[in-house]
């Protein structure tokens, strides 16, 4: 059942990032809901299998939806989930785990991103992306929460 | 090689296996069938949302530039009231240019006789089209007793005229009288006015021969006896007859070619051309 709720959820995400999302542009940066979503279920899931082939999914139906280079984002959004799954972080609640984490993974592939197309690495270039993403995963990580992992709300620290 | 005993490292080839694999098919047969299924199955559902997204978006911008919208529609309001007004303008010129013309033709097929245009600017106060006010006189060689005309037909003759004015009786006028043809049958008599008919503007036909074979709808001309006006100018169509009781005619009522509640120029002949 987590599972089939997992995947609506995936589905339902990039179906939003690839028809919505455009309409609240800023910046020329939009948020990557799909990426904030394998993010939050990753750092979620107790599985790591599961966490890993959901980022993959995720990746590739995100990569084919998208026009987006297939390979590069399916491999980004295994290995991202693979990385947040992995590390445990037992002195943070999962939301700024995820919070954290997610700052950190935008970072490193916008820098990824301006340098692989020879442009410059503008802090707008990096903010404006963490910024989004990381709204995205505070809305996208409480509803999942409540609705696919079922856990009761844990303190800060 | 502990590292590739984690599950981290076992996680983290595979996914570099996957891609490069697909990597190789794609490069090879120029299309990546994962993509194709996927995009495939996804249309419908990327299609719908598209659409919408697409109409809440055109919802929020309607909203959102509502107070444009209303800013330029009154100003497009404006813009039509301007254009409204000024295409009655327009028209009204128009009118005015098609008249003059009609007028300047007449001028042009009138070449034994020398003419001036000239505007109504006033009607009899009575306002009984009996008598008319025209804007030029003496100083433009308008005399008493010139003739007034129109391409529709006969207006009347000049009464009275001052330096840059000239007073008309028309044909209805009951001191007027004007001697006229029957266009199909040649009978001659005068065309008078009459101070009753003169309100319906109508005028009279008189000293007519009695067993003159005259009927409804028969068109008079001048005569050109008397040497006021030329020949061959309609003057009026004949309503009703009048007649005896024996059915000898007494008089008939005609009405002027000429509407004299819409007259704007006229030609006055005041001379004949040598």
């Amino acid at each position: 059942m987590k599972r089939i709720k997992l995947l609506i959820w995936a589905v339902v995400l990039i179906i939003l990032d690839s028809s919505v999302t455009h309409y609240i542009r800023i910046f020329d940066t939009v948020p990557a809901l799909t990426y904030a979503f394998v993010i939050c279920a990753a750092v979620m899931e107790e599985d790591f299998k599961l966490a890993t082939i959901l980022g993959g999914v995720c990746g590739m139906l995100y990569g084919s939806l998208t026009g987006r280079s297939f390979e590069t984002v399916f491999a980004a959004f295994a290995l991202s989930a693979a990385a947040v799954n992995y590390i445990k972080g037992k002195s943070l609640c999962g939301l700024l785990k995820a919070v954290f984490r997610c700052a950190v993974l935008t970072i490193l592939g916008s820098v990824a991103i301006s340098v692989l197309n020879r442009g410059a690495v503008t802090a707008l270039s990096v903010v404006a992306p963490v910024l989004y993403n990381v709204a995205a995963v505070l809305v996208i990580y409480p509803i999942l929460e409540h609705t696919v992992y079922n856990q009761k709300k844990k303190s800060l620290i | 090689m502990s590292f590739f005993k984690k599950k981290i490292g076992v996680a983290v080839i595979a996914v570099l296996i996957i891609a490069a694999v697909s990597s190789v098919i794609t490069h090879f047969s120029g299309t990546n069938p994962i993509t194709a299924v996927v995009r495939t199955v996804m249309s419908p559902f990327t299609n719908g949302a598209a659409h919408i997204s697409r109409w809440i978006d055109e919802q929020v911008n309607f909203i959102w530039e509502a107070s444009a919208y209303k800013e330029q529609n009154e100003q497009l309001e404006a813009q039509i009231t301007e254009l409204k007004k000024k295409n009655k303008e327009v028209a009204v010129y128009q009118e005015e240019v098609e008249r003059l013309n009609t007028l300047l033709e007449l001028k042009n097929s009138i070449t034994n006789y020398s003419t001036v245009a000239a505007v109504v600017i006033g009607y009899s106060s009575s306002n009984q089209y009996d008598r008319i006010e025209i804007n030029k006189g003496v100083f433009s060689g308008i005399n008493p007793g010139n003739t007034v005309i129109t391409a529709d037909g006969v207006v009347g003759t000049v009464t009275e005229a001052g330096p840059n004015w000239a007073m008309v009786d028309t044909v209805i006028a009951p001191k007027s009288s004007t001697g006229i043809r029957v266009s199909r049958t040649d009978d001659v008599g005068v065309i008078e006015g009459d101070s009753e008919l003169c309100r319906e503007m109508m005028c009279k036909l008189t000293f007519v021969d009695k067993e003159a074979n005259i009927i409804v709808g028969d068109i008079l001309e001048t005569s050109g006896t008397g040497g006021i006006y030329p020949p061959s100018l309609n003057v009026g169509t004949i309503r009703e007859i009048s007649a005896d009781s024996m059915g000898m005619l007494n008089y008939a009522v005609v009405e002027p070619t000429v509407d004299f509640s819409e007259l704007h120029e006229v030609l006055v002949i005041n001379g004949v051309v040598q």
